[in-house]
């Protein structure tokens, strides 16, 4: 095996890898602090992509019509947030339960607003540039670049700022955070909007590279669940996940067939929740 | 018996119903009918054990593919084999998707992802392995109920067949809903560690009812084949999924017979405008579903009981009576040695030796932290020490599971009430009897009946609840509840009783009347009581030895007059005297 075939398929993986973080860290992000998963992620991302035909149809610029959608994320979630997290606040399951009705919703919107034809966005950065003699598509680089750059922004403001004090203490008992000053509400709208808006740009960086339509989502669905189910609610874990899946898929995917691969990661995510002692209360039952 | 004429009239009216609709709409029926089967399984699963699983077409779609590939390449049996297989298989696989997820160390949350995600490797399955599956174009061509040249099934017989067998199906289900095992899985949905110091194996219960909807899905989705005689993933997939919870979630999830019926209603109105109109009517369905989870979370038929008459409500009732041989086999003392209990670096109990001798009340004393609560949970196993031994008369309890420390005869009672605020208060005490003597899986075939010790009786009594017996527990009050949750603990009359601050909240005058009746109950029963208890006036009154912990160590053993003039303990409680 040469150096070169190492380089690209290692490229290939951190780019596969660097999507379904994105989206998996503002999983993550959520699940710790609410409980809950939002299992309209899939349609948020689809949200992303069709805010970026509809900004290119407009004669935006490409980067413009990623920022709208990073907006229409924010805007969304916050929406989502107020409209129907925090009144089931205190049933994680029916919260779970109204994102899904919500992605019900959104793709349907989209599918009679759009039409259920697939649209194509052109590559903004055709092209390869040459790594140590492989030939990587230069798009794809600047998508692991962007999504390195912002995962990286979101754990600087986690762990660097109080922010990240407030997400645990509010995570560990809202109500006692409450007492000691933290917004848990304000708190609990920001993360969510801000993993909404992870979920659009992800959608909207992916866009020039898959077709976009109102079902786009699912195809990323399956592995970023996997994620957060063998990461859990913890960032860090999730991005270490996420490259583990990626390594998984790929190289089952190389070596076998895709079939094979997605049967791979899903055993892995019955491992790690067979063998995984994850209740913290400690009692037995 | 009025209702159950009703019931049954309502039974076979549905496969009548395909008699009359003729051979379109009649076969329409039918399909749907199996789709309320499956959705009745759901709830099941959901409303009771309060099981999510967003991948429960999975189970459907398992025993359609296997019918389907049987019926077709096996001739004379297959289609028979196939229906038996299809629940089979479905069922293995529910047993191992129960078997990583609902041993109790996965929140709900994560494991309806992990169903979604299992649905998505299901779909990707079928698609991709195309020699078996037929991939995208699905299997057509699929034979009717048949047993090959013997018998083959026309248009007619084959629905009245299929929707005789949902109904049954249905029956079924509603049967285990309704019975103890029902009850047993509400009370380990909100109180799981409740329900196993009640003797229930509660992993095994909520692994063995998820299997079981499994296995009815399964049986659905195998009967579906012959029925529409072609499968292909779009029928059953994603879109299969999301309609099943929404049914399930629309209906009632805690009634089985409403996600049946409005499976079969919502599939007609879907199928009506399945042409002109999909797109905005699956918009409203989205709709509609997320109002109801907004703002009736309990699905349209709680919505509606919950408005009912009280006299029209459906009621349950259980048969409380006395037991006339007690189960107890008095006189056997508990011996613990060397009880550590580790958390991360930190002690709460260290190296704790205690004897509970049979026919008295051992007080637990010692300040906040001194490992009270701790002690009676490593001995109920609820949180199992890191080293130490006990048992109780010949019974090695070490390592034991709380339930089966419960079979064993040491009951318990946790400081805050824990008992089923959904079930009535008659539910809650003959859920506590019952587990101690009865298998989980015989409580299917368990009627409504409990005979509960002289002693719950006394305590039922002297706090005010022998009236209150079929109230729902959600509506008692917190002292009231400490009273129920007392009585439970004494329904099988226990050798061992563990009891954590068991009057806190009553009256003074309560706490008395609690305070003699143990003292009495454990001389007579000659059983052992243990409580936990901050209240000198109880323990001056029950006490018949008082142990003192601190920070996790013993530090006096004694009567209560001896601990009352040792002067470490007055210096533990109050600091030194001058």
């Amino acid at each position: 095996m040469d150096f070169t075939f190492l380089v690209d398929q290692g490229l290939g993986i951190v780019a596969t890898a660097s999507v379904s973080a994105l989206v998996a860290t503002g999983l993550a992000m959520s699940f710790r602090l609410m409980g809950i998963i939002n299992l309209a992620s899939a349609d948020f991302m689809m949200v992303g992509a069709y805010t970026l035909v509809t900004s290119l149809a407009l004669g935006l610029p490409f980067v413009a019509g990623v920022l709208s959608a990073c907006i229409v994320g924010l805007v969304l979630g916050a929406l989502t947030e107020v409209a129907l997290l925090r009144r089931l606040s205190r049933a994680p399951e029916l919260a779970i339960l109204a994102t899904f009705g919500l992605g019900i919703i959104i793709r349907q919107l989209v599918e009679i607003v759009y039409g259920k034809t697939y649209q194509n966005v052109p590559n903004p950065l055709p092209g390869a540039v040459d790594i140590v003699g492989a030939a990587f598509p230069i798009y794809r680089l600047v998508l692991i670049a962007v999504s390195v750059t912002v995962i990286g922004g979101v754990l600087l403001v986690l762990t660097r700022t109080s922010i990240g004090v407030k997400v645990r203490a509010v995570a560990a008992d809202s109500a006692l955070a409450e007492t000691l000053g933290v917004r848990s509400g304000g708190l609990k709208l920001m993360i969510f909007a801000t993993s909404t808006a992870l979920a659009c740009l992800a959608g909207s960086l992916i866009a020039p590279l898959t077709s976009v339509g109102p079902g786009m989502g699912n195809a990323y669905l399956f592995v970023m669940f996997v994620v957060v189910i063998v990461g859990g609610a913890r960032v860090g874990m999730v991005l270490v996940a996420a490259l583990a899946t990626a390594i998984v898929q790929n190289v089952v995917t190389l070596a076998i067939d895709s079939l094979v691969a997605k049967l791979a990661i899903l055993t892995m995510a019955f491992i790690v929740l067979a063998t995984s002692q994850r209740t913290t209360k400690g009692a037995v039952v | 018996m009025i209702r159950r004429l009703i019931g049954l009239l309502a039974m076979a009216a549905v496969p009548l119903t395909t008699l009359f609709l003729g051979n379109y709409q009649g076969g329409l029926l039918a399909q749907f009918a199996l789709y309320g089967v499956a959705t009745a399984a759901l709830a099941l699963c959901w409303g009771s054990a309060g099981i999510l699983s967003l991948g429960h077409a999975v189970s459907f779609g398992i025993g359609a593919y296997v019918a389907a590939w049987c019926g077709i390449n096996i001739p004379n049996i297959g289609t028979l084999l196939g229906i038996l297989l299809g629940g089979l298989v479905a069922g293995l696989v529910s047993l191992l998707v129960g078997f990583v997820g609902l041993r109790g160390r996965v929140d709900g949350v994560t494991f309806a992802l992990l169903t979604f995600v299992l649905l998505f490797g299901a779909i990707e399955v079928v698609n991709q392995l195309t020699p078996i599956t037929g991939g995208f174009n699905g299997l057509a061509g699929i034979p009717s109920l048949n047993l090959g040249e013997l018998w083959q099934a026309d248009n007619t017989t084959q629905r009245v067949v299929v929707t005789t067998a949902a109904v049954g199906l249905l029956w079924i289900l509603s049967r285990v809903a309704r019975s103890p095992l029902g009850g047993v899985l509400v009370l380990s949905k909100t109180h799981p560690i409740r329900a196993a110091s009640s003797g229930y194996n509660v992993p095994a219960i909520r692994i063995g009812i998820f299997a079981f909807a499994g296995v009815v899905t399964g049986i659905a989705g195998a009967l579906f084949s012959p029925q529409t005689q072609f499968v292909a993933p779009d029928q059953i997939g994603l879109a299969l999924a999301t309609n099943f919870v929404i049914w399930a979630m629309i209906g009632s999830r805690t009634s089985v017979v409403m996600g049946f019926v409005t499976a079969i209603v919502v599939s007609f109105i879907t199928f009506e405008l399945a042409d002109k109109l999909l797109s905005v009517w699956l918009l409203v369905m989205g709709i509609i579903f997320v109002a109801t989870v907004l703002l009736i979370p309990d699905g349209l038929a709680e919505a509606v009981v919950k408005r009912l008459p009280e006299a029209w409500r459906p009621r349950r009732p259980v048969i409380l009576t006395v037991a006339n041989q007690p189960d107890a086999r008095p006189g056997q003392s508990l011996e613990a040695k060397g009880i550590t209990c580790m958390f991360g670096s930190f002690a709460a109990v260290s190296d704790v030796d205690i004897e509970i001798a049979s026919g008295g009340v051992h007080c637990l004393i010692g300040p906040n932290g001194a490992g009270k609560s701790t002690m009676l949970n490593a001995l109920s196993g609820t949180v199992p020490p890191t080293k130490g031994s006990w048992h109780i008369g010949e019974t090695e309890l070490t390592r034991m599971r709380p339930w089966q420390i419960a079979r064993a005869g040491v009951a318990r009672k946790f400081q805050a009430p824990a008992i089923a605020p959904d079930l009535t208060v008659a539910q809650n005490l003959a859920l506590a009897r019952l587990g101690v003597t009865v298998h989980p899986f015989a409580l299917i075939f368990h009627p409504w009946r409990a005979d509960l010790s002289s002693t719950a009786w006394r305590i039922l009594e002297a706090g005010g609840l022998v009236a209150l017996v079929d109230l729902q527990a959600g509506r008692l009050s917190h002292g009231q509840r400490q009273v129920l949750e007392l009585a439970m603990t004494f329904a099988s009359r226990p050798n061992l009783v563990l009891l954590d601050e068991p009057t806190a909240g009553m009256t003074a005058a309560e706490t008395a009347a609690i305070a003699g009746l143990l003292r009495e109950e454990a001389a007579a029963l000659d059983i052992a009581i243990v409580v936990v208890e901050h209240d000198m006036a109880l323990i001056r009154t029950a006490a018949s030895a008082v142990t003192v912990l601190q920070g996790g160590r013993v530090l006096a053993t004694g009567t209560v007059q001896d601990i009352e003039n040792n002067a470490d303990v007055t210096r533990a409680y109050v600091g030194e005297q001058p």
